[in-house]
């Protein structure tokens, strides 16, 4: 019964990290990839240390170490995403064509219309 | 409390939590192993003490802080599967339309650490990504794989605001 449930975790996880690896390269811009790369890839792990969990018993020197790697794991690939996210948007990295919106840069459009439309208020008083 | 006593404090929180990565690690519970784990931690602890704040281990044993942290995990967790079998679906069946785009959505969050756990716990989940954070305006940017409506509100109830329910209100 535990080689079926190990089998069944590894086969989820694997399935998870097959998806992420196929999602690099399906996904059309930088940002959905970051997106498969890191975090599809830590739905695939996951699965993985459970399952070494239920295979080694949860009072093993693997499960301590395999729970370690858990929380490093949930907590450094959404900061690692989020960096390398935030390097890429603020160095213009485009999205695709395909994009439905991108809110910040429609937000900075309007913040310089509004200056622009200052501008040409002031010299208008002053002529 | 005064700067000496909130100084140990945070360097005895930190050799706790060093103390307890030593023991997941070691996985021994012998006199040597406690002993050189206690030193390690210590040395650990004032090394890294003078970075900033602390939350102690302690804390958990709060019951509403407790509850709190479960009840995160608990719809992180189940945000997160549902959104990785999305994004999976819609990895193996490309003809499936994909509204990807960057939202701006509004947080009740102000504080660093409250700001750090939203920004973490979102991002885990596969749908959406922070991108970058406006503190002093409340707002998150964040890139979303399936872009909600235009409507700020409904944006983040979306996005954030089921995490940020079970999260200290902070509205500035």
């Amino acid at each position: 019964m535990k080689a079926v449930i190990v089998i069944a975790l590894a086969c989820v996880g694997l399935g998870f990290s097959l998806s992420g690896a196929v999602g690099i390269l399906r996904m059309p811009d930088l940002y959905c990839r970051i997106q498969c790369s890191s975090k599809t890839t830590t739905m695939g792990a996951l699965p993985a240390l459970i399952a070494l969990v239920v295979g080694e018993g949860v009072l093993s020197s693997y499960a301590s170490r395999a729970l370690l790697t858990a929380f490093l794991l949930l907590l450094l690939n959404p900061a690692s995403s989020h960096a390398l996210a935030r390097a890429a948007y603020k160095s213009g990295v485009p999205m695709w064509d395909g994009a439905v919106r991108d809110e910040a840069a429609e937000a900075r459009h309007r913040r310089e219309q509004r200056r622009r439309e200052r501008r040409r208020d002031g010299s208008g008083q002053e002529d | 409390m005064s700067g000496l006593s909130a100084a140990l404090l945070r360097t005895f929180a930190l050799a706790c939590w060093a103390m307890a990565v030593w023991l997941l690690l070691t996985w021994t519970v012998t006199a040597e192993q406690l002993v050189v784990g206690a030193i390690v931690s210590a040395a650990v602890a004032v090394f890294l003490a003078p970075l900033g704040p602390v939350a102690g281990p302690w804390r958990l044993l709060d019951p509403r802080v407790a509850r709190r942290t479960a009840a995160l995990a608990f719809v992180a967790g189940r945000r997160a599967v549902a959104a990785n079998l999305r994004l999976a679906r819609r990895i193996w069946a490309p003809s499936r339309p994909l509204r990807s785009g960057m939202v701006i959505v509004p947080t009740t969050q102000r504080s660093p650490l409250g700001l750090t756990v939203v920004g973490l716990v979102s991002s885990l989940i596969v749908d959406n990504q922070l991108v970058d954070v406006d503190r002093s305006r409340g707002r998150l940017l964040y890139h979303a794989v399936d872009v909600p409506p235009r409507d700020p509100d409904q944006a983040r109830e979306r996005i954030n605001g089921p995490l940020e329910a079970h999260l200290r209100q902070e509205r500035g």
